[in-house]
């Protein structure tokens, strides 16, 4: 994952090209959230930064406008719904469908909310990312799978950036 | 309490109850529809009605319900 503005002001698009000539397949991207509780230490003190070096959504859009010249893997925004719906869904989705082959991907967006923000999806045609964990019933993920319009996410562990039992984590894949 | 992106601004209240940025659905509906007035009060003035209640009342509030006190006295 890769969390923008760490350094200065810059997205790191050469950091993103520099992934991509390493052989990744896909580069998440994630978008800084001052409580980001389905994260670990790592990534709550990297958005932290970010934050402090004034990253914002608007930013971000900004300075992934010509990614695309140098960067072709498939790329996915990761980010909690706040800062999305105070920017604007329908606005986000549009900027989001405006820079190509971004998919999104929020931890906290209720299955509620889904049929209100499912048509916006559809009429830019952003693919959406579901997450499940171990304690995701099989019911639940055949379900989240089918709505899923990109991929299921399988979250490894309770929070991100911990120490993990690598069998337990083959055994639940 | 959130910045203009989204972003959740760190609270302050001299009360541990109250010292948090977010509330729940039901008051954020009553203040929506107006039927509910949303008042306020300094740490100050909670901290001092406190003190007024425990000399005239003998009774001593949490800090929490403290902040309501100043509201009767206006």
């Amino acid at each position: 994952m890769l969390l923008p503005a760490i350094q200065n002001w810059i997205v790191r698009v050469p950091v993103m090209k520099a992934l991509q000539d390493s052989g990744v397949d896909m580069i998440e991207l994630g978008m800084p959230y001052s409580d980001p509780l389905a994260d670990g230490p790592v990534i709550q003190a990297s958005s932290t930064q970010a934050l402090a070096n004034g990253m914002t959504i608007a930013t971000l859009f900004e300075q992934l406008r010509d990614f695309r010249k140098q960067v072709y893997v498939p790329v996915i925004l990761m980010g909690y719904m706040n800062p999305v719906l105070q920017y604007g869904f329908e606005k986000f989705c549009q900027h989001a469908a405006m820079r190509p082959s971004t998919d999104l991907f929020y931890p906290t967006c209720p299955n509620m909310n889904l049929k209100r923000i499912w048509s916006y999806y559809a009429a830019v045609r952003v693919e959406f990312i579901f997450l499940v964990t171990p304690e995701t019933s099989e019911e639940r993920i055949r379900k989240l799978d089918s709505l899923s319009t990109g991929f299921l996410y399988a979250v490894s562990s309770s929070t991100t950036g911990k120490d993990k039992d690598m069998n337990a984590v083959e055994h639940y894949l | 309490m959130q910045t203009e992106d989204g972003q959740v601004v760190e609270p302050h209240s001299i009360s541990a109850g109250l010292d948090y940025p977010g509330i729940g659905p039901m008051h954020a509906h009553l203040f929506d529809s107006k039927r509910g007035a949303f008042l306020s009060a300094t740490d100050e003035q909670a901290l001092q009605a406190a003190f007024n209640l425990a000399k005239q009342e003998g009774i001593i509030p949490a800090l929490e319900s403290s902040h309501a006190l100043p509201a009767l006295s206006s």
